[in-house]
């Protein structure tokens, strides 16, 4: 099962992509009655937090300190892991980290992997590399599950799936899995059928590979926060466990994960945590191997070898660039929730697999911005992404600054340039400019209907075709004030 | 070395990295939660929060009544034999739970994993049959009605994990406020075992349509048995 990943995550036109999801009203139904529900949740959850001003401004802190010492905080954590008889491989880019995976499976003779979801395997395109090896993965997350058996990549990094109904899910498992009705009578009975079906995959599984919400750096923990159970089965059940992680995931100390564990999950979902919180210290511990010098352990279960792959692919980048506040981000997904622009088009029309404000922030940011620069544009700059997020980042500023970068940086339209160009030179000499506006006026009239101007024609009949305006005013400001002026 | 690659990186990049509110000093928090409470006040609180999660609670004082809350639910299993995992009976609060439960023809499990790759899959297909898994808990957290398990000897994951009801035993006297409490308490617990995990209510998703379903690939059932 392949995805069609570079058709979906590719930057081709999100004004075509746009399009495409507001023609869809059954699109803009299912994410506009989820994303409310999902906001409406996180509210209550966060006003049931006590201090929650301030555990949100000390987790800020947290992300911004950690980041500051990112190169120590990040040695330190690769040698606990290290001492605790984990293996760590640093991956500059998405091929090195890819190979270190494929080529570890292939050695270890791995013909089956389950996976949890992991935003940075779909960042890397992790499952094409394996598939292409000939290695057989399966997504067990219910919502990624699913997206992998629609070949379809997930619309939310929170929730996959956001942008189906159950009657999608329906007969998807009818198509695909050759689904009774009775077992896609209800969500419960389809659930139970993919718990059964994944089952089975989990028994059989050679390698799990999972993400990491957070790595501790004092202890070389990595803590996976999850609902459905499948991040435990895929950590706990398989010889092997690969996680990937984002070299920018870290946190110093056990305390002040606690910190980020209040607030990720009741952004996220409104939960006050999720079912699993899920902290793992190295591979399975067996007396005959420790040599931590504490009490000798036995452990009945539990992988016998851990990966790290702590993974680059651009963010030190990121780091050094006006868009280094990104790298605070906790992958809660409030910030896609409270976008109104996301509530109209969803996670596809973005064209990335990280989609809506964050996204817009951090697709550019890795991957380039001349080959996304439409994506700061998919923004009302109202600010809801900023006032919902945990970290409080500053999105807003970031996408005004991509959007600066571009005029700046890259090729510029020819028509915005002229068009620019012809109104500085009006704008700087107020006589000309009155001389144009008193013409424009005239003009206008000879398109007004009714007190409204409805259809204006190429180039500027983009603007009157979906809405109405009113011609231009009988005197303007600055008239009225002479005429007031002269009055008194 | 791709570690030294990405370390220069980063390095380079912190040198006129622009962080808005980073600090020299790792940050402190100044607002601290209420750290002790009263052992009743916890189980009111754990209690309220463990059933809004659909999670059941129970009391027991006496081995025999952990057996027969076990049998109760091992009663509508219609297979020949009854079947649990369990953690070994040094890490439960009640002795002998155990044998009393073996005495009453019930399979009882404490499992170890071979290393073999064929025989682990062969004993995990085998164990993944197990009605129940029985474990203890080495605290709960009254604020999220959490259960914090600890992986060790005698203590396996997969007790927790496999079958769809879990049950657990735990201590009163293990009662914290939240997670901060505990770790305020003993913060090393974390490194102790390979697995640390906060259980809060039985497996769910809201994948589709965030329609709420209890039971998805962990316990679609967890019972927890307050005890002495």
């Amino acid at each position: 099962m392949t995805r069609r990943h570079s058709d979906i995550s590719s930057p081709v036109n999100f004004y075509t992509r746009s399009a495409k999801s507001l023609a869809d009203p059954h699109l803009r139904t299912a994410l506009t009655s989820t994303t409310n529900r999902i906001l409406q949740n996180r509210t209550k959850a966060i006003e049931g937090l006590q201090h929650a001003d301030a555990l949100r401004d000390h987790a800020r802190r947290i992300r911004a300190h950690t980041l500051g010492h990112l190169d120590k905080y990040l040695v330190r954590f690769a040698d606990a892991v290290a001492q605790c008889g984990g293996k760590v491989y640093w991956a500059k880019t998405a091929e090195a980290a890819t190979d270190y995976v494929a080529t570890l499976a292939q050695t270890k003779k791995v013909r089956s992997i389950v996976k949890s979801k992991s935003m940075v395997s779909e960042e890397l395109e992790l499952n094409q590399t394996l598939e292409n090896r000939g290695i057989r993965v399966i997504e067990t997350d219910l919502g990624e599950y699913i997206a992998q058996i629609a070949k379809e990549a997930p619309s939310h990094i929170i929730a996959p799936i956001i942008h189906k109904t159950r009657e999608d899910v329906a007969s998807l498992f009818k198509e695909k899995l050759g689904a009774t009705e009775a077992e896609v009578a209800t969500v419960s009975t389809m659930t139970n059928l993919v718990r059964r079906k994944l089952r089975l995959e989990f028994l059989n599984a050679d390698m799990g590979i999972s993400g990491v919400n957070f790595g501790v750096s004092e202890t070389g923990s990595l803590c996976l926060i999850t609902n459905e159970g499948n991040g435990r089965l895929t950590t706990t059940i398989p010889p092997i466990h690969v996680a990937l992680m984002g070299i920018e995931r870290v946190v110093p100390t056990i305390e002040d994960l606690e910190i980020m564990l209040q607030v990720l999950p009741r952004s996220a979902t409104g939960q006050k945590l999720t079912a699993y919180t899920n902290i793992i210290t190295g591979p399975r511990r067996r007396s005959s191997e420790n040599n931590l010098g504490k009490k000798t352990v036995d452990e009945p279960d539990g992988p016998d070898e851990l990966h790290v792959v702590l993974v680059d692919n651009g963010r030190s980048g990121i780091l050094g660039s006006s868009l280094a506040e990104i790298l605070y981000c906790v992958r809660c997904g409030a910030c896609l929730n409270a976008c109104p622009v996301y509530q109209q088009i969803g996670g596809h029309a973005y064209g990335s697999v990280y989609s809506g404000p964050m996204g817009s922030i951090l697709t550019p940011g890795l991957f380039g911005l001349e080959l996304w620069q439409e994506l700061p544009h998919a923004s009302t700059l109202c600010g809801a992404c900023k006032e919902v997020c945990p970290v409080r980042i500053d999105i807003p500023r970031m996408l005004l600054e991509l959007r600066h970068q571009a005029t700046t940086t890259l090729p510029v339209k020819k028509f915005f340039r002229i068009s620019i160009a012809l109104y500085r030179h009006l704008a700087v000499r107020p006589w000309l400019f009155r001389l144009t506006r008193n013409f424009i006026r005239y003009l206008i009239t000879k398109f007004t209907k009714g007190g409204w101007v409805e259809q204006l024609p190429k180039p500027l009949a983009g603007w009157t075709a979906y809405r109405d305006f009113p011609p231009l005013a009988r005197q303007s400001f600055i008239e009225q004030w002479y005429a007031k002026k002269l009055l008194d | 070395m791709s570690r030294e690659e990405v370390l220069k990186s980063i390095r380079t990049a912190l040198a006129h990295a622009t962080l808005p509110g980073t600090s020299k000093e790792p940050p402190k928090l100044t607002t601290h939660s209420n750290l002790s409470e009263s052992v009743a006040n916890l189980v009111n609180q754990f209690t309220h929060e463990v059933e809004s999660l659909s999670g059941h609670m129970h009391q027991a004082e006496k081995t025999s009544e952990v057996t027969n809350i076990l049998s109760t639910l091992l009663d509508g299993d219609v297979s020949k034999t009854k079947h649990v995992i369990a953690w070994d009976d040094a890490w439960l609060p009640l002795p002998n739970i155990r044998k009393e439960l073996e005495a009453s023809g019930i399979v009882v499990d404490v499992p170890k994993l071979p290393s073999n790759r064929e025989e682990r899959r062969t004993m995990l297909t085998y164990l993944a049959q197990a009605k129940i898994g029985i474990t203890g808990a080495d605290g709960g957290l009254a604020d999220t009605g959490s259960l914090v398990l600890l992986s060790g000897q005698g203590r396996s994951r997969i007790a927790s994990l496999l079958p769809p009801v879990h049950v657990a035993l735990l201590s009163k006297q293990r009662l914290h406020s939240s997670f901060i409490a505990l770790l305020s308490r003993d913060r090393n617990i974390v490194t102790l075992g390979n697995n640390l995990i906060l259980i809060t209510g039985p497996s769910r998703t809201a994948d589709i349509e965030m329609t709420l379903t209890i039971g998805v690939h962990g316990p679609r059932e967890l019972h927890i048995i307050l005890t002495p």
